[in-house]
């Protein structure tokens, strides 16, 4: 989702220093508590930690160890299979076509955002307005035909009035909005 | 006597309504994700899992494990059609598959996909049901360290199995497996890492850590791809008799692909990925036209398709034994056990075997179904296969948010998904297993229990791991399976110098 040249080098190290700071920050909160609390979390914490630091560190280990850290495995003896594969996904390849147009974002950035933005908006303004927002605003994004465009936005609208009436899910409220759908009388406090 | 009276019970629960219902729209949910290119059942069954919750729980079951069933072989629909496989367990498809399309020969491979499948799942489903009394004693041998010691050894062998770094598998199970001690401790009434946010103590829903690794995850990945298949100019032709009676000419090519599938799919990690490559591969090396593979042999599509079918049954027996799922697939199964509350272990074998055996009653009449849908209208659904991943994304990320609302009405879920989703997308950026992090999130509350449970047993000793031959075996297991790929070939290497 982040820039192509910085993606091999910075996303998997930025993955695991965030690895390391998550499992190292439970490490240490579980030594507050008891053995029998503390001891999972701690065995656990303590293989993602070393696990994610041997990652973090392995282009200055010594060799062998390098080799452990890095080195692949397969019990499966399907490798040579996964040549064949590989050999095949380039032929299929050639009966794709690209259908980007053309944008200042890479298509999952902008989903990335996208989707954050209908999460953190319908928390604040309810899902049952969002949804039908969220899905013009993708649709639009990549230039999908408006007949397409009217028929997803009320797909969408409908699934999430279905999930309010149908599994009673409080999709019509949120911080700022409540009770759009007004369920109270279909018996539903 | 008792397993005759539960297979009779059985057959009633699989017919009744609306569980017959459920499976025959699980087999269309199924072969529809499947022949879509990207989705397929793991997706499919996170989307669907939340959705089960009004639902009685072997109806639920049988709803998933139909999708399960139906995607194995909706896979072969877009991989002969449009040389796309709508699953990775599909992609061997192709090799054969799709030449036969271009020679006007679709309907053929339709035919012979929907046979291979058919069969292949029958036979391993019988199988299953013939090795289900075994399973029980291999079970019932099992106490809470063993079902430890089983957790561990399950992610293992994920590890290893699953290519690339085993470093890496083992970081994205542990830290799945960290993520699980969130909210109030298992004996003792801690809150742990819920920051006094009363919403976090229950900690984190595994259903709603599903949704977030599979659709979340996969539609980010589809979204970066971008891509979308040219118009292909597929003419649907060919004869589907022709491709019936091909596959009854090759019976042994069927069932050792079946049971090749059967075994792949017991080992944890593996799965259908694996086995249709596999099964392929063993058809290449014993026929006497190899050459032709690749360029539209019968064989390589029967292999395939009787395998990757063949592989549900197999998976099922880690997943029902000893919650260990085989696969992405199996995972969304197994939490949809343990969310209706059928908890994987003796149980399901004893006092539970009717429900048990209703599931294995579905997945055979549903190789029936497949076998009639396959024959009868698939030939005439092909355009599903087109249908552009620019409709799908979002309507799935909608499903999937409000999916995850609905699980306990509680905004965590739906944050869970958001943040699970994009680690998961990083995390198959750079070829963490995916696999070994679902099964970390599933296995984690039972892993800890019986690992307190084996404590209290043992007055706080760990030597309760090593004092049985059971459980000794387990940890010996365990070892050689993680230190074994980088000794082994040191030992053979000193011993041959």
């Amino acid at each position: 989702m982040v820039q192509e040249k910085s993606d091999d080098l910075t996303s998997e190290h930025a993955l695991l220093v965030f690895l390391v700071v998550v499992s190292g920050y439970m490490l240490i909160r579980s030594l507050q508590w008891s053995r029998t609390t503390a001891i999972f979390p701690q065995f656990v914490g303590s293989a993602t930690l070393i696990g994610a630091l041997l990652l973090l560190a392995r282009d200055y280990l010594p060799e062998p160890l390098q080799t452990v850290v890095t080195g692949s495995t397969s019990i499966t003896g399907s490798q040579g299979s996964e040549d064949v594969a590989a050999e095949r996904e380039k032929e299929r390849e050639e009966s794709y076509e690209s259908g980007i147009p053309d944008r200042p974002l890479s298509p999952a950035l902008f989903t990335g955002i996208l989707i954050t933005l209908y999460i953190a908006l319908s928390f604040l303004f309810s899902m049952f307005l969002m949804t039908p927002l969220f899905v013009i605003a993708y649709l639009v994004w990549f230039g999908q035909p408006w007949y397409m465009i009217v028929f997803l936005t009320a797909l969408a609208a409908v699934l999430a009035y279905a999930f309010s009436t149908i599994l009673i899910v409080p999709v019509d409220r949120g911080v700022f909005v409540g009770d759009l759908l007004y369920l109270a009388p279909m018996g539903v406090a | 006597m008792a397993a005759v009276g539960a297979l009779v019970e059985a057959i009633g629960i699989a017919f009744s309504w609306p569980t017959v219902g459920l499976m025959l729209l699980g087999l269309l949910l199924g072969i529809f994700f499947g022949s879509l290119p990207g989705i397929g059942s793991s997706l499919g069954m996170a989307i669907i899992l939340p959705l089960t919750l009004p639902l009685e729980g072997i109806s639920a079951i049988i709803l998933l494990v139909s999708i399960y069933s139906g995607a194995m072989y909706g896979g072969s629909i877009a991989a002969i059609l449009v040389n796309v496989p709508g699953t990775a367990a599909a992609a061997a498809t192709t090799f054969d598959g799709y030449p036969m399309s271009k020679q006007g020969k679709a309907k053929n491979a339709l035919a012979m996909s929907a046979v291979a499948s058919s069969v292949g799942g029958l036979f391993t489903i019988i199988a299953l049901f013939l090795i289900s009394p075994v399973l029980v004693e291999i079970v019932l041998l099992f106490g809470s360290p063993e079902y430890f010691l089983v957790a561990l050894l399950g992610l293992s062998m994920i590890t290893i199995v699953s290519q690339g770094s085993m470093v890496k598998g083992l970081v994205a199970g542990m830290f799945g497996l960290l993520l699980t001690t969130i909210g109030i401790a298992p004996v003792e009434p801690t809150l742990r890492y819920t920051f006094g946010w009363f919403a976090l103590r229950d900690g984190l829903s595994y259903v709603a850590a599903l949704i977030g690794l599979f659709a979340i995850t996969e539609m980010l990945i589809l979204a970066r791809d971008q891509t979308k298949i040219a118009d292909a100019d597929i003419s649907i032709s060919g004869s589907l008799r022709e491709g019936i009676r091909d596959t009854i000419r090759h019976p042994v090519t069927v069932v050792k692909s079946a049971f090749i599938g059967m075994g792949v799919g017991a080992i944890p990690g593996s799965g259908a990925s694996v086995s249709n490559f596999l099964a392929y591969g063993e058809a290449i090396r014993v026929s006497k036209n190899s050459e032709e593979f690749g360029s539209g042999r019968p064989e390589g599509v029967i292999s395939s398709e009787a395998s990757n079918n063949g592989t549900v049954g197999g998976s099922l027996i880690p997943t029902l034994s000893f919650g260990i799922p085989g696969s992405g697939s199996t995972a969304v199964l197994l939490g949809g056990l343990i969310m209706h509350g059928l908890i994987p272990g003796p149980d399901l074998f004893t006092s539970q075997l009717a429900q048990t055996y209703s599931m294995f009653v579905a997945l055979l009449v549903g190789n029936l179904v497949i076998l009639a849908i396959g024959l009868t209208v698939i030939t005439k659904l092909s355009y599903v296969t087109q249908i552009d991943t620019n409709y799908i994304i979002p309507v799935i990320l909608v499903l999937a948010t409000l999916g995850a609302l609905a699980l306990r009405n509680n905004w965590v879920d739906v944050l869970t998904i958001l943040a699970l989703g994009f680690i998961g997308y990083y995390m198959r950026q750079h070829n963490y297993s995916m696999v070994a992090f679902v099964l970390g999130i599933v296995l984690g509350p039972i892993a800890e229990q019986n690992l307190l449970r084996s404590l209290q047993l043992s007055g706080g000793s760990l030597m309760i791991f090593v004092s049985k031959p059971l459980s000794l075996l387990l940890v010996i297991a365990i070892v050689v399976i993680l230190v074994g790929p980088f000794v082994g070939p040191r030992v053979r290497q000193a011993i041959s110098s």
